[in-house]
């Protein structure tokens, strides 16, 4: 019964230890929280371990909230005049 | 109070044009950015403005409203447009990101720098975003928009997957090697700062 027990709990994904090159090959799905939980739960373990994946981790992050807050650029008043303009002669053609 | 956009569509199923212009109101800001970021030409990305909603008129009665997915049906019409000009033109230098991911590129050779603590403030600076826009002009075209369409944009990843035809896996990997490749741009900077 012992030994099933060590199979088991051997087999068991929570206890897979996660290294740093799956880690590396994880991570977008780690931070868009697309992990599955015991997963997740690995890979926070490793990051209290290992700095550099701390620090790679953290800055795969900002770079993602720098993407996200990248910011539009204000479309030009005569872009917008002149698309208005084709739309309402091309579309009353059709 | 603002009409939804399903309601505006419906009327411009019924050739309302003054619900049309709403729609457009609504999204030239969207896909003039969403063109010029792929494009890298304010001209060309003019274009694609008014080619994609020209071609969202005509076949505005193609478009079956699917859960608010009309801006995805949008983002498709204009994405394949700038698609149609990237490939009249002549191929741009890219980076490779077709290689297996290596540890030796990535960060086990080299302690990196953190610069994760850095004030918002800064990260958002222009020259910041500047280097960010030259950095995802260097993307080869499969990878920058996904990039776009998934971290600028915020689609989900099914959303992706559902406006370019790919698989989820497809977006998935392209998705994460433009982070990384973007990631990596950013802690050069950082490095020579």
């Amino acid at each position: 019964m012992q030994i099933f027990r060590k199979l088991l709990s051997f087999l068991s994904p929570a206890r897979h230890r996660i290294n740093c090159k799956e880690l590396l090959l994880k991570l977008s799905d780690f931070v868009d929280g697309e992990l599955d939980s015991s997963l997740c739960k690995e890979v926070e373990k490793h990051l209290i371990d290992c700095r550099r994946c701390k620090v790679f981790v953290d800055t795969f992050k900002k770079t993602i909230t720098i993407l996200k807050h990248r910011g539009e650029e204000e479309l030009p008043e005569e872009v917008h005049i002149k698309l208005h303009d084709f739309l309402k002669e091309r579309c009353k053609k059709s | 109070m603002a009409e939804s956009e399903e309601l505006l569509v419906e009327k411009c199923k019924k050739g309302d044009f003054q619900a049309f212009e709403e729609v457009v109101n609504r999204f030239e800001k969207k896909i003039y950015n969403h063109a010029l970021r792929i494009l890298s030409d304010p001209s060309e990305a003019e274009e694609v403005l008014q080619d994609t909603f020209l071609n969202a008129f005509k076949n505005i009665n193609k478009y079956i409203p699917s859960g608010g997915g009309f801006d995805r049906w949008l983002y498709k019409i204009a994405t394949n447009n700038c698609l149609m000009k990237l490939r009249k033109k002549k191929a741009q230098p890219t980076v490779c990101l077709d290689e297996p991911l290596s540890m030796e590129d990535s960060f086990v050779k080299v302690e990196t720098a953190d610069w994760s603590n850095q004030p918002d403030q800064l990260l958002l600076d222009d020259e910041i975003k500047g280097l960010i826009d030259k950095a995802i002009s260097h993307l080869p075209e499969e990878y920058r928009i996904v990039l776009l369409l998934r971290d600028i944009e915020g689609f989900s990843n099914s959303e992706v997957m559902e406006i370019l035809g790919l698989s989820l896996p497809a977006v998935k990997s392209r998705l994460h090697r433009a982070r990384l490749f973007l990631r990596g741009e950013l802690c050069k900077y950082f490095e020579n700062c």
